[in-house]
């Protein structure tokens, strides 16, 4: 009994280090002027084969990427968030449900306003679960920041 | 330098203040009673400081009372003339009744007083932390005090996370624009919703309070804001 105790200590430390190692979206953050106090923030996912983030637009089944921006006054978001990438839609059986989803490079864009000229910072929140043929991560909710000069 | 720490009835901060101006920093510090008015021991190298606490039970609004205070008037014709002044907390909210910053402090969007550890950042630093302990430290101002706060670099802390990352649920009160801290045009007047004096001594775990106080430009040992 102390054995099969300890066996399973090991494994769960072994499973728990595992998890903290995997990382397999990197995000990066900038902000591309368009126009006279029009910018684009792009948020560009690398996301690491075999894994692949959701579409915004999933309605069933898996977590979708959602872009939160946080409330800035001098800042007035045009339109809703954009995605470009190739998405990849197929029937998933464990959700029975066609499933849009993106692997490699995907990016967010979301065009905004500032409503004087003035450098600002863009901030929010960009929530996603990362999965692949196998296996889901925890849905994963992290902090941005995008400074407008 | 020397600094003035000002005691209103209701101030509960002010020896926390001086303790750590004068043990942890090793300053000359003055405390001042808020019904006199003289400052004329005070050159415009010195800094006066408005400690948190609640200033006159914070009836009416936090702040507004102690604005009429005789010190305060002098005060106020000290920072006009360039004499630096430091608000924290209550402080925070005399000075922007005072009208010596621009913008508010409402109640926070919980509508709990809250007292815990945050992060704070400046544009020339990594996250700090810093303990906050207020009910209304959510920071407002319009749209164009807000863009003139942008253009001119007023914004001096920003609440962030342990990794230094703004947004999310980083801020502890709703404050517009993550805002933590901010300082005039003139750059000599400094308000702050964060104690910077309670993190100031080893003996606490915790001396980031003594990287504000350089950021501020208030210790020659760092660049400042």
């Amino acid at each position: 009994m102390k054995k099969i105790f300890l066996a399973l200590l090991v494994m769960t430390f072994a499973l728990q280090s595992q998890a903290q190692k995997l990382a397999p979206v990197k995000w990066a953050y900038q902000a591309v002027k368009t126009g006279d106090k029009q910018y684009n923030i792009i948020i560009t996912a690398i996301v690491d084969a075999p894994w692949h983030i959701y579409s915004q637009f999933v309605k069933k089944g898996p977590v979708p990427t959602t872009v939160q921006f946080s409330k800035n006054p001098l800042v007035v978001l045009t339109g809703a968030t954009k995605e470009l990438g190739i998405l990849e839609k197929k029937y998933d059986k464990n959700f029975d449900a066609v499933i849009g989803s993106f692997g490699g490079k995907v990016q967010f864009i979301q065009a905004i306003t500032l409503k004087v000229a003035t450098k600002t910072k863009i901030t929010g929140t960009i929530e996603y679960m990362v999965c692949n043929e196998e296996r889901c991560l925890p849905p994963t909710k992290q902090s941005f920041e995008v400074d407008i000069q | 330098m020397k600094f003035g720490v000002l005691v209103f009835p209701g101030s509960n901060c002010d020896r926390d203040m001086q303790d750590a101006l004068e043990k942890d920093l090793g300053f000359e510090v003055h405390m001042l009673w808020h019904k006199d008015s003289d400052l004329s021991h005070f050159s415009t190298e010195d800094c006066i400081v408005l400690p948190g606490g609640f200033s006159y039970g914070d009836y009416l609004r936090c702040g507004a009372i102690a604005k009429f205070s005789p010190m305060m008037q002098s005060v106020i014709e000290f920072a006009n003339k360039g004499g630096k002044v430091l608000g924290v907390c209550n402080g925070f909210q005399i000075l922007c009744e005072s009208g010596l910053l621009p913008g508010a402090l409402l109640q926070n969007a919980n509508q709990q007083f809250i007292c815990k550890n945050v992060f704070i950042k400046s544009d020339n630093s990594g996250p700090l932390q810093i303990p906050i302990a207020h009910g209304e430290g959510r920071y407002f101002a319009d749209e164009a005090t807000l863009a003139d706060l942008e253009k001119n670099n007023q914004i001096i802390f920003r609440y962030c996370d342990a990794n230094g990352k703004i947004g999310g649920n980083a801020n502890p009160n709703g404050a517009i624009m993550d805002i933590a801290g901010i300082c005039n045009a003139n750059r000599n007047v400094f308000g702050m919703m964060p104690h910077p004096e309670r993190a100031t001594s080893a003996a606490l775990s915790n001396t980031d309070g003594v990287k504000v106080f350089e950021l501020l430009g208030l210790l020659k040992t760092a660049a400042a804001i």
